[in-house]
């Protein structure tokens, strides 16, 4: 895989690093006794992106330490796993980061949630490869999780569309996440 | 080769639950050798302890809702109320109104109750009685669900089993009171109209107080979106007469309940109390009650004779032969009025006591979060052997034979569902 290549992956490392380092734009806020958790969530993936056709699960970890209000980083790492119909052979395993761009308390849909919650539009970006085939042989998703209400220990997105560039970054399909819940567990 | 299996399987659970019943046993021992008394080695598992001072005991609904509501009345900063259970009723209503109307006055309040409080089902009453979380945010009061039961979060498989079972309140960074009363139906009725016998041990101590504003704030920051900052609820000087320890199992903390248990059978020299609503028994309890009577310690043991469900009667009264055969003396608490006692307390040697709200089972040890206060000083001590000697008014003593009665195959599955869900 030429350098070209692992541009992108580079550059989203380099974005979450400074964003660490970013002071909160909000008002400090005490801490969160959470700093990750498990994800899990279900997908399906066009035609043309070369994965096969079916139902895909998710499972995985999350780290997010900081917990800004704004423009807050978070990792994962999950299995993606063909689920129905269930082909663990060609599971992969994706690493991915992810940015809550912002969080509105007064949100159109907080009337579905029991808890008190945050409309969390977040970008998401991954790099999803088989382990038989190397880190280096994978493909980029790009994924609007536009739906994503964060309570205290958790956040739950819906509906989320992605892009997937394959070699050469180029497109070469597209994706839906039916759901994608993460639960603070440590 | 399935048979095969199962039998592996079966046998790796018998041997474990034999080693971890004689691994209990032996654990108690090498305490006894490594630590002089209960002071030591409760002190060698960071249990918590702080001055305090104006003990009170308060212990049926009416006696604890009235003081409930003259804290209320004369906060002068904030109240902080953790609650198992809140339920729409009508003592739950003039509770919340009185926290609005403090509100209103400027004072902070923050409640967290526990999910569990959707699911109350009562013999009294024909249908499910509403958890009091709407009736809290109708009235402006914060309050979160600890660990929220919902469609959602079925993912989070065997985590739902994590409960807070804790009942304390924290006022003006003073007062603070733990015990096993919930602010709902059962709890606040009067034990004249079957309400609970239950407790609510109230104190005097800045140090126990900040203590528990940090487990409260860490339990709320974990499950809302408005976070608290403990700087914002100060602690202020209060009595300072005797020592009083907390076994706090709260958020993400385990251990502290066994801790707890392991101290009174390890340490208890004569006798022992306990008093509680039910018990569901493991072979690693049963060693620590066997430890104590190979100790010449008298184990006594107080049951509800009243239960809310089926389900706890018979999975409570299947352990009573096992508890006889280990030479506990058991009773049961017959109320006249068909209350269910609810007090969770055990007293060593008549000297020193734990009040709180741990039920002596397996749940208690650890998938529920939990908080006792244990104390020793005379004025307190006075007050639970008299909370103590009106409960036992009312119990018998069980015979063997009338434990056997309760051995049959419901007992039995009863205990085994009652294991996990009670």
């Amino acid at each position: 895989m030429s350098k070209m290549h692992l541009r992108p992956v580079r550059a989203a490392l380099i974005l979450c690093s400074l964003l660490s380092l970013l002071p909160d734009t909000a008002e400090a806020a005490p801490p969160s006794p959470w700093s990750g958790g498990f994800v899990t969530s279900t997908r399906g993936f066009s035609e043309s992106s070369g994965q096969l056709p079916g139902e895909y699960l998710d499972v995985g970890v999350f780290l997010d330490p900081f917990q800004r209000p704004f423009l807050n980083p978070s990792a994962s790492m999950r299995m993606i796993i063909p689920l129905f119909p269930l082909d663990t052979g060609r599971s992969m395993v994706a690493v991915g980061l992810d940015l809550d761009l912002m969080s509105f308390r007064n949100h159109p849909l907080r009337s579905i949630m029991a808890q008190t919650s945050a409309l969390s539009p977040a970008l998401a970006a991954a790099w999803s490869f088989r382990l038989q085939d190397g880190f280096l042989h994978g493909d980029l998703y790009l994924t609007a999780h536009l739906l994503r209400l964060r309570t205290g220990d958790a956040s739950y997105s819906l509906l989320s569309p992605e892009l997937i560039l394959g070699d050469g970054f180029t497109l070469s399909g597209w994706g839906l996440r039916l759901y994608d819940f993460s639960f603070f567990l440590f | 080769m399935k048979l095969y299996s199962r039998t592996l399987v079966a046998s790796a659970l018998m041997v474990f639950a034999g080693m971890s019943s004689c691994a209990s046993y032996g654990k108690l021992a090498r305490y006894q050798e490594r630590y002089s008394g209960s002071e030591d080695f409760f002190e060698s598992r960071d249990v918590p302890s702080f001055k305090a001072g104006s003990p009170a005991l308060y212990m049926d609904g009416p006696a604890w809702s009235d003081r409930a509501l003259e804290l209320i009345a004369e906060a002068e900063d904030y109240i902080l109320i953790m609650s198992f259970l809140v339920t729409a009723i009508p003592k739950q209503e003039e509770i919340y109104d009185a926290l609005a109307a403090r509100m209103a006055e400027g004072i902070d309040v923050y409640i967290i109750t526990d999910s569990a409080s959707y699911f109350r089902t009562y013999p009294r009453v024909s249908e499910p009685v509403p958890a009091a979380v709407s009736m809290a945010l109708d009235r402006g009061i914060p309050i979160i669900e600890y660990n929220p039961i919902r469609g959602s979060r079925i993912f989070t498989f065997l985590g739902l089993f994590d409960r807070d079972h804790r009942k304390f309140w924290v006022v003006d960074g003073r007062i603070v009171a733990v015990g096993g009363q919930n602010i709902d139906y059962d709890s606040l009725r009067a034990p004249a109209d079957a309400g609970c016998v239950d407790a609510m041990m109230e104190f005097e101590s800045a140090g126990t107080a900040a203590f528990l504003r940090d487990s409260f704030i860490r339990t709320w920051n974990a499950y809302s979106l408005k976070r608290l900052d403990p700087d914002d609820f100060p602690a202020r000087e209060g009595a300072q007469d005797f020592n009083l320890a907390i076994f706090d199992q709260g958020l993400r903390e385990a251990g502290n309940v066994t801790d707890m248990f392991d101290g009174f059978f390890t340490y208890a020299r004569e006798e022992l109390w306990l008093v509680q609503c039910y018990t569901y028994l493991t072979p690693a309890l049963l060693d620590k009650i066997r430890f104590a009577v190979d100790q010449g310690v008298r184990v006594n043991i107080v049951l509800s004779d009243n239960h809310v469900t089926i389900r706890s009667v018979q999975g409570s009264f299947y352990g009573i032969r096992d508890l006889i055969d280990e030479g506990v003396s058991v009773y049961l608490y017959e109320s006249p009025t068909g209350s269910l006692l609810h007090y969770k307390m055990m007293m060593a040697d008549g000297t020193w006591s734990a009040v709180g709200s741990a039920n002596f089972n397996l749940r208690s040890q650890t998938t529920s979060r939990e908080l006792a206060f244990l104390v020793s000083d005379p004025e307190s001590m006075a007050l639970i052997r008299s909370g103590l000697d009106e409960i036992l008014k009312y119990c018998r003593p069980v015979g063997r034979e009338e434990a056997l009665t309760y051995r049959g195959l419901p007992y039995y599955m009863q205990n085994l569902l009652m294991q996990f869900w009670g």
